[in-house]
């Protein structure tokens, strides 16, 4: 799982390679929350993620509540269509924000 | 039997499953619509997964529920059998072999490398899973969340009520416990194969448990989920999806018929807000929002009527004993829809050799009363032990038996080579079987392998040309390979035809030449000359690919199947194909052998390699000086085995020798032996590894007197012979 | 990697019970010899031995064993010495030995004769001489002191190493003599 996290000033981009499994689940909790300290918006980007299971979504919930918390904007800037496809099937495809969901790259 | 025993049982029978669950997977490509295939497949799986779960192998559990709900799919005729999917499912196969050989290990959790190798085939099964059909019930379903969010907006209970009613609707209420991620399950694959079992009308996350980010350990499992599902499946059936995690989760099902006052029950029971659990239901159109209402102002109402929540647990646990029952009758049933073989004892192959052995001595002690009671002269005692002898020979042959094994099952391992092999080489090749029931000893099955493989892969990869090929010449496009077995006269033949190109006499003499293994081709009949490709020294580094050769030649294929005092010789038409014909022994263990006598020693000879016996003196050479005797016109290369062996008295002419000519393969050799003693039954003691390298001496075997004589190795005879011969030749001819 | 016969002769320090051992001793070329008798199966009376031929002379041959084949080390010539003249005292000592491949391998070995089996306490035991003795020093596995006399324990993992004693057994005499010796065209 590769995570890269690039900010400058309030904002900063979070893109994640890999799996979003119960592997990698630690790891992305730990760099995923880790930017949201000092940060008004952030931008997702899923479109490296061709797998996700319970715990993957279940990190992704987290960030989106602990964004929510402290009201940071998120936007995600793009999904892979095995993420979109997990999270349709969960009764989630909202959850990304309906603008930006559905601009699947494969 | 203790747990160890049972988990070694486990293991084994594991292992013949799985090898059911690739025939029938190699079979499934060319029957897909045979539905007996595919339970026979799903059952494979079912039952390890099963079997799995009674020993706490999570990871296995947790695998094989993949493969078994993608194999459930096919079986639901939901999921198009394909060749991707037979090769992800082979894949599966290999894996659970793997994790069967870690099960052995007794490490109770998989290392990083087969985790990972667990999840990525795991990743693959499941975008067989979340296919088409699936997707569609997404699409379906938001569609259906559409009109009942409008219906809703009309707030017109009657309308609801209808558009809910034609259909069944159950309600799944699902938490899960906090260990099933760590466990290796992942709630979202349950609803996955849930999913398999019907359509999911409605489903919604939730993570009310979901704890604030520090608290929050990535590993334990916090979702719930709020399902409701069409399906026509019995409730055993959609509660056994839940199988392996109903002890640490809560898992609620409600039948469609469900009362009102389960609702209001379950609302009351979950951790999360009743009305948000109320608004859930609604939207899952489980209830509507009149029943939703009418339900939560009764409760307020009349708390009293409600049962207790200890007789809803009651209840749920009165279903589990059904629903164990109905798993072990699964279990029994699959076990019963095994082929007969049921009725086999398991027995460890070392106790098996200790009868043989035992068997072994019983023949020799046996032979040596036999000499002392013919030489007692008492009738008594002589009708009495040829009864003996005749029991002693009855038991050896039932003993032989036991170790008898049909070689069918080494055949069908070829399917996978030859399925992998010609992907590999872009070619389509069939394998036809036929034979499998032909017995030989385990012994030589467990050998005959490496040496099969080997012309197995030869014949797909020079044998049998590429489809083009195949068509530019009016042949089928198709390649077709096949297996071959049967009894003949005291040996087993086994078979390896292809239907390609043959092999090309020209270029066989002229690389046999080039090597200088003949002088030239004339006069050789054609089978000799396709036989030079299992010459020592024929296969050459350009020949050599990565599939067949791996560096070795025919001539170890032949070497290997004479280790087993078996001989090997080929065929070729061409352009029709080319057949290479194995025969073997059918046992290693006892042969009937030929004593003779050279100095003060004894060696016996295989009795079906004696083709006569001649008077050595009748020809003494005939005043010739050469390596060969002249019998009846034929050359017969010899080999004085007192010279050969050292023994005492070489050197010295003897009266009345004796020359035992023996045939091995197509080459006659004669051995100067002293005396002839007869026939006999030998048991054959291997050489042992001091002896491994020894030349001219294939074994030992014990005589009725207790003395042991060695076997001679014919072949090996025979080829040093042969070899000595055609160099003296060439040498005769060019001096 | 240590032999159990290495064991043996140096108890190793948490078998504290074990300090002392039992030894074979026999007799061969005139010399006291002295094998640690765990690696003893029996003893039998020479004969009935068949030669294997083209072997070197340390093989004598193989014997049957109540059915199985085992093979007969001549020890005198194992270790360089004359081969050993069967006389009325001979035996073949069954000694179980490893054979490299995790497996047991029973071997014979011939002796003069065989004196008794007695107890040599691990202090009376000094390591091998590394020259002086009159076989190869890896064969000695140390020296026991018995009765004010030395006798050599011998080191049988080492002398009956199966690869060694197969890869020996392997020379072979050439082909030509045997077939046709009087061809000379």
């Amino acid at each position: 799982m590769q995570i890269n996290v690039t900010s400058a000033d309030d904002s900063c981009a979070i893109a994640l390679e890999g799996d979003m499994t119960i592997y990698t689940a630690m790891q992305c909790k730990e760099e995923m929350l880790a930017p949201l300290q000092d940060c008004q918006t952030v931008a997702v980007d899923l479109s490296g993620v061709f797998e996700m299971d319970t715990s993957g979504l279940q990190i992704l919930a987290l960030f989106l509540k602990e964004t929510d918390e402290r009201n940071i904007r998120v936007r995600f800037s793009a999904v892979s269509d095995a993420v979109q496809e997990f999270l349709s099937f969960c009764g989630l495809s909202n959850i990304l924000g309906t603008a930006e969901a559905g601009t699947g790259v494969h | 039997m203790d747990m160890d025993d049972a988990l070694q049982t486990f293991i084994a029978e594991g292992r013949e499953l799985l090898e059911d669950m690739e025939a029938a997977l190699l079979g499934i490509e060319h029957d897909p619509e045979n539905p007996e295939t595919v339970n026979a497949i799903f059952r494979a799986a079912h039952t390890i997964k099963g079997s799995a779960g009674l020993f706490g192998l999570d990871y296995l559990v947790s695998f094989t529920h993949v493969v078994e709900s993608v194999l459930d799919q096919v079986r639901a005729g939901e999921l198009a059998v394909s060749t991707d999917l037979v090769a992800v499912l082979l894949t599966s196969c290999d894996h659970l072999s793997d994790l069967l050989s870690w099960v052995s290990t007794g490490e109770e959790n998989l290392n990083d490398d087969m985790q990972r190798k667990s999840a990525s085939i795991e990743q693959r099964l499941s975008t067989y899973l979340s296919g088409s059909s699936v997707a569609a019930d997404v699409v379906e379903s938001s569609a259906q969340e559409a009109d009942a969010a409008a219906a809703e907006e009309n707030d017109v209970c009657a309308a609801q009520d209808a558009a809910v009613s034609d259909q069944d609707l159950w309600h799944l209420s699902l938490r899960f416990g906090h260990d099933v991620l760590r466990h290796g399950m992942d709630p979202v694959s349950f609803i996955r194969y849930l999913a398999t079992l019907g359509t999911i009308h409605h489903i919604e996350t939730l993570w009310d448990e979901l704890p604030a980010a520090d608290k929050m350990d990535p590993e334990s499992c916090y979702t719930g989920f709020e399902i409701s599902f069409i399906s026509d499946e019995s409730k055993e059936t959609i509660e056994n999806v839940f199988e392996f995690v109903r002890e640490e989760s809560s898992i609620r099902i409600f039948t469609p018929d469900s009362r009102r006052e389960e609702y209001i029950r379950l609302i009351q029971e979950l951790p999360e807000e009743d009305m948000k659990i109320g608004e859930i239901l609604v939207r899952c159109g489980t209830l509507t929002r009149c029943e939703l209402e009418a339900a939560l102002s009764s409760q307020q109402q009349s708390d009293e009527s409600l049962k207790p929540i200890g007789e809803y647990l009651l209840e749920e646990k009165a279903v589990q004993p059904e629903v164990m029952s109905a798993a072990l009758n699964k279990q029994k049933s699959v076990k019963d829809a095994r082929p007969p073989e049921a009725s086999l004892i398991r027995v460890d192959a070392e106790k098996l050799d200790t009868l043989i052995n035992l068997v072994g001595e019983l023949i020799i002690a046996g032979a040596g009363t036999n000499m002392i009671a013919q030489r007692s002269g008492m009738p008594d005692l002589m009708e009495a032990t040829e009864t003996l002898s005749r029991l002693v020979e009855e038991v050896r042959d039932s003993a032989l038996n036991l170790r008898m094994v049909q070689i069918g099952a080494t055949f069908n391992r070829f399917q996978r080579v030859v399925r992998d092999v010609s992907q590999e080489l872009g070619k389509d090749i069939v394998l036809k079987i036929s034979g499998g029931e032909t017995e030989l000893d385990k012994t030589v099955v467990e050998k005959i392998a490496d040496p099969l493989t080997h012309l197995v892969r030869n014949a797909m990869d020079h044998g049998i040309e590429a489809a083009d090929i195949r068509e530019a010449k009016g042949k089928p496009a198709q390649g077709n390979l096949k297996l071959n077995a049967y009894h003949d006269a005291g040996s087993i033949v086994i078979e390896v035809s292809d239907d390609g190109g043959g092999l090309s006499k020209e270029k066989i003499l002229s690389k046999a030449i080039d090597r200088g293994l003949i002088s030239d081709g004339s006069g050789m009949a054609d089978k000799e000359i396709f036989n030079l490709i299992f010459e020592a020294g024929f296969s050459t580094a350009d020949q050599i690919s990565n599939l067949s050769g791996r560096g070795v030649g025919m001539d170890v294929v032949r070497r290997n199947i004479e280790a087993l005092r078996g001989t090997v010789e080929l065929d070729s038409e061409p352009g029709k194909g080319t057949t290479v014909k194995i025969r073997l022994p059918l046992t290693l263990a006892i042969i009937d052998g030929f004593l003779v006598g050279v100095g003060n020693s004894g060696y016996v000879i295989p009795l079906d390699m004696v083709v006569e016996c001649v008077e050595y003196g009748a020809w003494k050479e005939s005043g010739s000086n050469s390596s060969c005797l002249n019998l009846r016109g034929e050359v017969l290369p010899y080999i004085r085995l007192g010279d050969y062996f050292d023994e005492a008295s070489s050197g010295q002419r003897r009266e009345r020798e004796s020359v035992v000519v023996v045939r091995y393969g197509e080459h006659k050799v004669g051995l100067v032996v002293d005396r002839l003693m007869g026939e006999f039954q030998t048991v054959i003691k291997p050489l042992g590894r001091m002896f491994s390298r020894i030349s001219g001496i294939s074994g030992f075997t014990i005589l009725g007197s207790g003395e042991v004589v060695l076997i001679l190795d014919v072949p090996g005879l025979v080829q040093e012979a042969e070899s000595y011969f055609s160099e003296h030749e060439k040498r005769a001819i060019s001096a | 990697m240590a032999k159990p016969e290495v064991k043996e002769a140096y108890p190793s320090g948490d078998d504290e019970g074990l300090t002392q051992q039992q030894y074979l001793t026999f007799m061969l070329g005139g010399e006291t010899f002295a094998i640690g008798i765990l690696a003893i199966k029996e003893i039998i009376e020479y004969g009935n031995l068949t030669e294997v031929p083209r072997m070197p002379e340390f093989i004598r041959g193989v014997i049957n064993l109540r059915g199985a084949v085992v093979p007969v080390i001549d020890l005198s010539a194992r270790f360089g010495k004359r081969a050993t003249q069967v006389a009325r005292r001979t035996c073949i000592v069954i000694l179980e030995v490893d054979n490299g491949d995790g497996d047991t391998q029973d071997i014979g070995i011939l002796v003069d004769a065989v004196n008794e089996v007695l107890e040599i306490p691990e202090s009376d035991i000094e390591p091998a001489p590394s020259f002086g003795a009159s076989i190869k020093s890896q064969f000695i596995n140390g020296m026991g002191k018995v009765n004010e006399r030395f006798v050599i324990i011998l080191d049988i993992g080492h002398i009956l190493l199966i690869d060694e004693l197969s890869a020996l057994a392997a020379g072979q005499p050439e082909m030509e003599e045997a077939i046709a010796q009087d061809d000379e065209a």
